[in-house]
């Protein structure tokens, strides 16, 4: 977060406001998860990979998971996909246990592997034919989901060719497309752009925008522009359990630094309380000549830059107003500084 | 079974479509039809049994280097994974890839018939016999194959499936070797009956023993069902 080092005169939207949106929004979706991992734990050589890791998907998410390597993403990924068994907990896919006896519920899933190994030997609409009829798709349906993802990845051209000729950009549709075939609900990539050069990563996430319109989708990556880019949320995974940041996609102006001209910064700052108590304003600044710089963070309720604009503009005059862009980086770094200190706490 | 069909298609396109089959049956068919003949032009002996026999120790060469490929390297590659993610369940998995390698061995072992042919020619062998010994082979591959898709379900490297399962075969093959040690009696009879060498040679002779079918037949269930365990067990 851009100025959490410095003092608020009213609630911060910090970490513990996200985290409070998040669970809302968790609340939201619980009505019709499409994907619910409850109190995952899983351990490794020794190691709690997870430890007790919560999190609940609705359609029309956008999740990125964020971690260092090694944190348990692609464990994550994994368990969700019904890959890896959990030590403890519950993965609920489309309201359905997902266990070792129910493999029909993993007809919900679409899965991209990171290195997305595809069969090389066949040819692209043999492969999207084999994994349409793998998840029980009847004949006309099959024929019809193969037909449009080669449309929608535009794999047309090559869909007679051999996989294992294609360029990797072309591997990585192939992978998505096969991910959607069968139109599952849930859709989990991991490092979905790894590898991929500048052009190909604009086109994958503009089909993952594309997939995830009707869908939930998580996806795990090293790269925060891409979760700029793309989520509706953003959790980080630490110690094994999940730290919510904000979402960029909805938070695109984290806040704003204005200039005014005015007797006293009181009845500004009254003002702006009145218009939304959860905005965030570092104490003003006195410049020359009765101008005050005021530092302020945008809350979760949704207030726009328009409206603080009009609020400042009519209890004193505005000078200027320069929004400043959503900083990801130091979303993450207010996160986990401060559950260090609650740990420490 | 869903996705049976289709992974079974998938298994065989990829059997047929690269040069792993392909090679192996004409490697199979090279190799059996020269010591046929070796036989029959310069050891005066043109029977089915010395044919059979070579048959089943090319089989017990060749099948790992198939096995090897079917879970191991589908492991390695990281397709294992996306075919794990699909909703199909391990059984449907292990059958489908097993019935894949005995599609294979059929195609072997058919091509192989054609030295019955110089035999029709010739001379007239009882058919029977013949029959039979066909499908002692076919169920002597097939718990070939089963071993070495049981190895490669465990494997996580196709160099290491394909030697453990011929030293499964190997294993099976000479165990009987150890009764020569003057073990005690019942061990003794223990060991011949479970070595396939000595269990295999009524097969070849055409006689499908009830003994001998059965326990070729249960070395093929407890190993492909090994096999859907591992699987099982890798998810963990």
């Amino acid at each position: 977060m851009a100025a959490s080092s410095t003092t608020r005169t009213s609630t911060t939207p910090t970490t513990t406001e996200h985290a409070r949106t998040a669970e809302t929004r968790d609340a939201d979706t619980a009505a019709a998860p499409v994907l619910a991992l409850r109190g995952i734990a899983k351990r490794y050589r020794g190691r709690d990979v997870l430890d007790g890791l919560d999190l609940t998907l609705g359609r029309g998410e956008i999740v990125g998971l964020l971690g260092p390597n090694g944190s348990g993403k692609t464990t994550t990924l994994r368990i969700a996909a019904g890959l890896l068994w959990p030590d403890r907990g519950s993965v609920t896919v489309a309201g359905e246990p997902l266990t070792p006896d129910c493999p029909g519920v993993r007809s919900h899933v679409g899965y991209l592997p990171e290195r997305v190994p595809l069969d090389d030997a066949l040819t692209v609409s043999a492969f999207l034919a084999f994994v349409a009829g793998a998840r029980g798709l009847p004949p006309a349906r099959r024929r019809r989901a193969v037909a449009t993802v080669l449309e929608s990845f535009d794999l047309g051209a090559v869909a007679g060719r051999v996989i294992g000729r294609l360029s990797k950009g072309f591997r990585q549709r192939v992978g998505l497309a096969q991910a959607l075939l069968g139109e599952p609900g849930l859709l989990l990539l991991d490092e979905p752009s790894n590898g991929l050069d500048p052009f190909q990563v604009v086109e994958a996430r503009t089909m993952i925008r594309r997939a995830a319109a009707d869908r939930a989708v998580i996806f795990s990556t090293h790269v925060l522009q891409e979760v700029a880019a793309l989520c509706t949320r953003v959790v980080y995974l630490h110690q094994g359990r999940l730290l919510s940041l904000p979402a960029p996609a909805t938070a695109a102006t984290a806040g704003m630094r204005a200039l005014v001209r005015g007797s006293a910064p009181a009845p500004l700052l009254a003002a702006l309380h009145a218009l939304d108590p959860a905005l965030a304003v570092a104490p003003p600044r006195a410049l020359a000549a009765g101008r005050w710089e005021l530092d302020i963070e945008l809350g979760d309720a949704g207030t726009s830059v328009g409206e603080v604009a009009r609020v400042l503009a009519t209890a004193a005059v505005l000078e200027a107003l320069i929004p400043r862009a959503f900083d990801l980086e130091a979303a993450l770094a207010g996160a986990l500084a401060k559950h260090d200190a609650e740990a420490v706490a | 079974m869903r996705g049976f069909g289709w992974l079974l298609r998938r298994e065989l396109q990829y059997c047929f479509l690269t040069p792993v089959a392909p090679v192996a049956i004409a490697v199979f068919w090279g190799a059996s039809g020269f010591f046929f003949s070796f036989n029959a032009l310069f050891v005066s002996a043109v029977d089915m049994v010395t044919a059979f026999h070579n048959m089943s120790l090319l089989l017990m060469l060749m099948l790992p280097l198939l096995t090897m490929r079917t879970l191991a390297e589908e492991r390695q590659s990281g397709r294992l994974e996306l075919l794990l993610a699909l909703p199909l369940g391990e059984t449907t998995i292990v059958l489908a890839k097993y019935l894949a390698l005995l599609v294979v061995l059929v195609v072997m072992l058919a091509g192989s018939t054609l030295a019955v042919v110089p035999l029709l020619l010739f001379a007239e062998p009882d058919l029977g016999p013949i029959a039979g010994g066909y499908l002692g082979v076919l169920l002597l591959g097939g718990a070939f194959a089963a071993i070495g898709l049981c190895a490669s379900s465990a494997a996580t490297n196709q160099v290491v499936a394909a030697t453990t399962a011929w030293g499964l075969l190997l294993l099976a093959w000479f165990i009987d070797y150890a009764a020569g040690l003057n073990p005690p009696v019942a061990l003794a009879r223990w060991l011949q009956h479970v070595s396939f060498s000595v269990q295999y040679r009524d097969l070849i002779r055409g006689v499908l023993s009830l003994g001998a079918v059965t326990w070729f037949v249960s070395v093929i269930v407890v190993m492909l069902v090994s096999a859907m365990q591992m699987l099982r067990w890798r998810r963990l």
